[in-house]
């Protein structure tokens, strides 16, 4: 069982085994009750007719149970194939139609819709039951070419892609930072408050405990929870997007904390700006801008120390085991300065799209991944992000693929085309403001319906605008989203909000 | 690149189940590289309009007196929206999705650049391109004609036609290409459409400062009604049209034709020994059986047709090529046969949206096929290499590797 997640889960159960893996709402889960709990999910699960290979679905809040779960079902050789809770039953049974779950997996607040989607659910209340128990595990080792998960992203298009990992790609990644940041060695402490089905939560669970760290995992974003952790617990890493810090700098108790156990500070989504350096400069911290993206592992790039203070909006320029490029359309590499697609190539990028060879193609050219999102190299071959050739909305740090909710508002009657754009929003960062055209105003109030019926939550517009003329165009037919944007810049403003 | 067929059918209650056929328009197993003859056959036995429940579920109309009804009501079918399946916010292109009267004067801004006289005036340098292409690919022996001919004749003429700088050539050229290899990545053809917009543009400036008799010049002047001129848009847009419109089609009629040509040795003798004289008819007769375009409509009024219930927001999928083809308006069909009587077709389609480029078109078929075989003794398929295709909307020849005979 050589190069797997399991195994270095067993070496730190070895190593540290009273170490907490996990603190989750003040609940521990050292490595040593990790190992056998999750072996013995993994002993369940194969009694259950797992096989490797098979899909499990995981439909649930953050729980010390789905942390066993996605361990055990690494370590039955299966698939991990997270639900997001918020998910409504269509969207739900379209992931299922292209995983095909073995077995799925969900919390009680998650029971209806998956019935509504068509699947019986098993409770995550069988998981919980294995937490302590007689030593099992399954009869066979995994490989490490074996898959371990497909995490669903929103990209351009309406449905989403699935991303798959293995054993190898995943220690590789781990074995990246291991080696490139020395200020997280085993033993850190690290806070992460995503939930586990997105690509930021999974990511962080599985590549810190693969390096034998501990993680708080936060319910939520509270930036005085967050403060009083960072100082009570001596939190070493953290990482979030720029706004996050912002709200805690914001803080009364910002002035006298004691931030000196930060060691490695990232920023990522936005760019880190050079007051909210100076202001986290002051307690001794500099933020660095990380670049990455779910296809390429998770972190692609981050910012060096040194160089962040004198540049703080720029990603770095790759790592020990992750190349970067930045290419015009045909493939040839830009000049320093010049605007291009970024590409990256590294051991811990995805190995495809769940059974979607074509966006594989697509992504996976020569070895190198194209990101569809446009970036510039300086001189030094340092990397700015500029934007994203996908069309996304981030909303309070999950990501709304534009197309999608377009897709959803287009089915409406009576509208004729619809952009989706993302307005500011105080709390979430960005929000969906939906443009609409038709041959008169619909009924708002029904739209959002309609919406709520078929999106998750955090999807649904907050924002909706008619425009009697149709929508602008580009010469080339098609909507001209730049165009809308910049039409209704301030739109939120004057918009009621309707949700 | 082979897309997956589609699986899922949908069949609204109001299409009768005896007009249902299955037919999956972008990946049907039953269609090879001899694509006219192995689509025809496939749907031999449906109905003359027939539900395909494929792709989201559509018509497909198949007879040529269904097709020129269909195509000369925009009452009832529109061309507000061309794909399929249905997508939101579908693409608009000027004049191509605008119903009468809209259209009108954005056609009568291009037609005098597109009529027989304008065509014949831009003979000398079709044939110079002609042959300079030609003598290019024959240097090579065994090559891909699609490549080094069918898909690089038309680029050539799109650029003299605008008025371009031909010593962009190989570049323009290249973006071409590009674009139309590239049709199913989005972020690719976005990329190129910007590149070749920009292109577009510079030309635009060029000609506001520089005019000459061309058509870029044309566009910037032509009088809209009432001595409005074109927005930047508008032209960019119209240009835009062209060069979708121009292109592939021109390129995938004379591969699927010369493909046919390729098996048939009888007829390249004709040819060679009279390449002047018969190359019109062939030019005709090409166009005929290798029709490329099947052009969707979508229905917005109800109406009952032909025995068949039109309903608001069906789409509707003309299968020209086909029509072009109707057994009832032609003896052997499937005949290339270029003593034919000259009979009407609808492969440039019929009605409002009549292709503005049919004169153009047949006449870069006549003039390569001269040129071809003033240097070509004869030819034919290379043994064994694979003929790639692709079926949907456009009909395309990926490549056609052919064996030459020089003349001496
Ligand atoms: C033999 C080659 C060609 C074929 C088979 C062809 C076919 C067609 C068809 C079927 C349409 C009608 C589309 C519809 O009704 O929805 C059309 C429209 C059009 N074609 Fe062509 N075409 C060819 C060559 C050209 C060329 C050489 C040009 C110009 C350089 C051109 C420019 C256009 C334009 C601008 C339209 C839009 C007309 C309108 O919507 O009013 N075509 N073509």
């Amino acid at each position: 069982m050589s190069q797997t997640v399991s195994s270095a889960i067993a070496w730190w159960a070895r190593m540290r085994g009273d170490q907490p893996a996990v603190v989750l709402a003040g609940e521990v889960l050292s490595y040593r009750t990790l190992q056998d709990w999750s072996d013995r999910v993994a002993a369940m699960l194969v009694g259950a007719g797992v096989e490797p290979g098979d899909r499990v679905a995981i439909c649930s809040t953050n729980s010390l149970a789905y942390v066993a779960l996605i361990f055990g079902t690494i370590r039955a050789g299966a698939i991990v194939s997270p639900i997001n809770f918020r998910y409504k039953p269509r969207e739900i049974a379209e992931l299922l139609e292209t995983t095909e779950p073995r077995l799925v997996f969900a919390g009680p607040d998650q029971v209806a819709a998956l019935r509504e989607a068509g699947v019986s659910p098993r409770d995550m209340s069988m998981v919980e039951g294995l937490r302590e128990g007689r030593r099992a595990t399954a009869a066979y080792d995994p490989e490490p070419d074996w898959p371990v998960v497909i995490i669903a992203t929103s990209g351009s298009t309406a449905k989403p892609k699935g991303v798959v990992f293995t054993n190898r790609t995943m220690t590789a990644y781990a074995a990246n930072w291991s080696i490139e940041e020395p200020s997280a060695p085993a033993g850190s402490k690290v806070i992460t408050m995503a939930p586990l089905n997105t690509s930021a939560g999974f990511v962080q669970l599985v590549h810190y405990t693969i390096a034998g760290c501990t993680l708080y995992m936060e319910p939520q974003f509270d930036p005085a929870r967050a403060l009083d952790l960072i100082q009570r617990e001596r939190i070493t890493c953290f990482a979030a997007v720029p706004a996050f810090f912002e709200f805690i700098a914001a803080r009364p108790e910002f002035a006298n904390a004691d931030l000196s156990s930060l060691k490695l500070v990232t920023a990522g989504g936005a760019r880190v700006s050079r007051q909210l350096l100076e202001t986290y400069r002051a307690k001794g911290i500099v933020i660095r801008q990380i670049y990455g993206q779910t296809e390429v592992g998770g972190n692609a790039t981050i910012m060096p120390a040194h160089l962040a203070i004198d540049m703080p909006e720029k990603c770095g320029w790759g790592g020990a085991f992750i190349d970067i490029r930045v290419v015009r359309p045909d493939g040839s590499d830009c000049a320093p300065g010049e605007q291009g697609e970024i590409l990256m190539r590294s051991p811990g990028m995805m190995i495809g799209y769940w059974r979607n060879p074509e966006e594989t193609a697509r992504a996976l050219r020569d070895g190198w991944l194209w990101s569809g999102d446009i970036g510039v190299l300086d001189e030094n071959g340092l990397l700015t992000f500029v934007d994203r050739l996908k069309d996304l909305i981030i909303s309070g740090g999950l990501n709304i693929s534009a197309a999608e909710v377009e897709r959803v508002v287009c089915e409406f009657p009576g509208i004729r085309e619809a952009l989706a754009i993302a307005a500011p929003d105080p709390k979430f960062g960005e929000t969906p403001l939906v443009v609409y055209h038709g041959d008169a105003e619909v009924d708002v109030a029904a739209l959002i319906a309609h919406c709520d019926a078929n999106l998750s939550n955090y999807k649904v517009p907050r924002y909706v605008a008619f425009s009697a003329d149709p929508l602008p165009r580009l010469a080339t037919g098609k909507l001209s989203k730049p165009a809308v944007r910049e039409l209704y810049t301030d739109a939120h403003l004057r918009l009621p909000k309707v949700r | 690149m082979t897309k997956a067929p589609s699986q899922l059918r949908v069949i609204p209650p109001h299409v009768p189940a005896h007009l249902v056929f299955d037919f999956d328009i972008y990946a049907d197993a039953r269609v090879g590289s001899d694509v006219h003859q192995t689509y025809s056959a496939a749907i031999a036995d449906a109905p003359d309009v027939f539900w395909a429940p494929q792709n989201g579920g559509h018509w497909m109309v198949q007879r040529m007196d269904a097709i020129s009804a269909i195509a000369t009501d925009p009452e009832h079918f529109s061309v507000r929206e061309m794909q399929i399946p249905r997508v939101p916010n579908p693409p608009f292109f000027i004049p191509l999705s605008l119903d009468p009267p809209e259209n009108l004067p954005y056609r009568r801004a291009m037609a005098p650049m597109f009529g027989p006289v304008a065509v014949k005036a831009m003979e000398p340098r079709l044939r110079a391109w002609a042959g300079e292409i030609i003598d290019a690919a024959l240097q090579k022996g065994t090559f891909d004609f699609m490549a080094d001919v069918a898909k690089v004749f038309p680029v050539s003429v799109f650029m003299e036609l605008m008025g371009m700088d031909l010593s962009r050539l190989h570049e323009f050229r290249d973006l071409a290409e590009r674009f139309f290899e590239n049709q199913n990545d989005a972020a690719q053809i976005e990329a190129l459409s910007g590149q070749i917009l920009g292109v577009m543009k510079a030309l635009i400036d060029e000609k506001r400062s520089t005019p000459d008799d061309k058509l870029m010049s044309h566009f910037i002047q032509a009088d809209m009604g009432g001595g409005r001129t074109m927005s930047e848009d508008e032209i960019l847009a119209m240009s835009f049209v062209l060069f979708l419109g121009g292109m592939d089609t021109v390129t995938n009629v004379t591969g699927f034709a010369y493909q046919q040509l390729a098996q048939m040795p009888d007829l390249q003798a004709r040819l060679m020994a009279d390449a002047e004289g018969l190359s019109g008819a062939f030019a005709d007769e090409a166009v005929r059986m290798f029709g490329v375009v099947n052009t969707p409509r979508l229905v917005v009024k109800d109406i009952d047709l032909m025995g068949v219930p039109f309903r608001e927001g069906d789409m509707v999928l003309n299968l020209l090529p086909i029509g072009s083809r109707d057994d009832r308006k032609f003896d052997q069909p499937h005949v290339l046969d270029i003593d034919r009587k000259k009979v009407a077709h609808v492969t440039f389609s019929t009605g409002p949206h009549l292709c503005i480029g049919h004169v153009l078109g047949r006449a870069e078929i006549k003039v390569l096929t001269e040129e071809w075989f003033k240097r070509v003794q004869s030819f034919s398929l290379a043994a064994d290499k694979p003929r790639p295709f692709r079926t949907g909307t456009v009909m395309a020849l990926e490549a056609l590797p052919v064996s030459v005979n020089a003349a001496s």
